[in-house]
């Protein structure tokens, strides 16, 4: 397979990172309206759509911000090419999560509103990392050089670790485990969302250690700061003492 | 035991529809940038020049169209009647951002590969 992969339709060619991405939105979308439609949302429609504006607000900047933050060498250079060109899927989850808290304050919300997007955030995830897979090395998201049989080379000569790849897995897995929890009985308000918070900041801490990133003095890179950050924050999920998985009530 | 004829049977609950038209309004914002993503493909195997211009047009229509959904949505989501269709668009707005600037900036790399 040549990367990056291009889709031709006639003599057009569409990037597929492009189409992936678009289908990641769309199916996930679907997804969130089709499960709003059979749960008992107790946030009305004008809520969230407020919440979805915070977080998409959110998300923006956190992507954008902690994507030139990833190599510090750009804060030199800042202009607008580096600023749009540059984002990351950790800095978009941890902006949208601080744009839903500011917006559920000033609407005055107090239930959970993540729980509805547990299941779409994991569905698109995964269909975006498929594009990103097929976009080669032009996205930044490739894995460091590897010899195990299933490197992948993505058009320089390198063998590399299919990053995308695993976390397509991940994610997976990650959905069949909170299916699988609540499988067994309701879980609290809150909860399902926290699961993959959690989950996904953990994956991405580690997975980082197999990519080419700029490092920190202290050993890990900026995106793996921002998850220890974002780990201390829901550290009531995975904490023996302060566990709310298995509570009954509260979050 | 006689049947219960089919109009007197509870009606089978419908989920209550989404007001917000965001899945509409993105997808029709998705299928605007595909035609001229599509276009501009044509001029992109004539060299690094001419795909510089391509890429400069295609970043010009991808801020326009943002700016249009920004634009659009601000007066919409404070008009009562059009509250919701004024966050579709702005949400729509700053998804075409993320998705067609890192496009676009994807090209670039390519380029100058």
């Amino acid at each position: 397979m040549h990367y990056p992969l291009e889709i031709h339709l006639g003599s057009a060619k569409i990037p597929a990172h492009l189409l992936f991405e678009m289908l990641a939105y769309t199916l996930g979308y679907r997804l969130y309206v089709w499960q709003r439609a059979r749960s008992q949302d107790l946030i009305n429609d004008e809520g969230r759509m407020w919440i979805f504006l915070g977080a998409a607000a959110g998300a923006l900047m956190g992507s954008h911000l902690l994507g030139i933050l990833e190599n510090p060498a750009y804060l030199t250079q800042l202009n607008w090419q580096i600023w749009l060109g540059n984002k990351t899927i950790v800095g978009g989850l941890l902006g949208g999560l601080i744009g839903v808290e500011l917006t559920k304050k000033i609407i005055s919300v107090n239930t959970s509103s993540g729980d509805l997007m547990t299941y779409p955030l994991l569905f698109g995830l995964a269909v975006g990392r498929i594009g990103c897979h097929l976009a080669g090395l032009t996205d930044g998201t490739h894995g460091n050089p590897s010899n195990l049989p299933w490197a992948v080379d993505f058009g320089d000569g390198i063998p590399r670790h299919p990053v995308n790849l695993y976390e397509v897995i991940f994610l997976l897995a990650l959905a069949f485990f909170i299916f699988h929890k609540e499988k067994k009985g309701p879980l609290p308000d809150g909860i399902r969302f926290k699961i993959f918070m959690v989950g996904y900041l953990l994956w991405r801490f580690v997975v980082e250690f197999i990519k080419p990133v700029w490092v920190l003095p202290i050993g890990i890179s900026v995106i793996q700061l921002a998850t220890l950050c974002g780990l201390f924050y829901y550290k009531g999920v995975w904490w023996p003492k302060m566990n709310v998985i298995n509570r009954k009530t509260g979050t | 035991m006689q049947d219960e004829p089919f109009d007197q049977l509870d009606p089978l609950p419908n989920p209550p529809k989404s007001k917000m038209p965001l899945g509409k309004v993105v997808l029709i914002n998705f299928g605007v940038m595909i035609a001229y993503m599509m276009l501009s493909s044509f001029a992109m195997d004539s060299g690094p020049e001419g795909g510089l211009g391509v890429l400069a047009a295609d970043a010009f229509l991808i801020l326009a169209q943002v700016g249009l959904n920004m634009l659009l949505g601000f007066i919409f989501v404070f008009t009562e009647d059009k509250k919701q269709l004024g966050g579709a668009m702005l949400i729509g707005g700053v998804i075409m951002g993320v998705i067609g600037f890192g496009s676009c900036f994807a090209h670039l790399a390519l380029l100058d590969a």
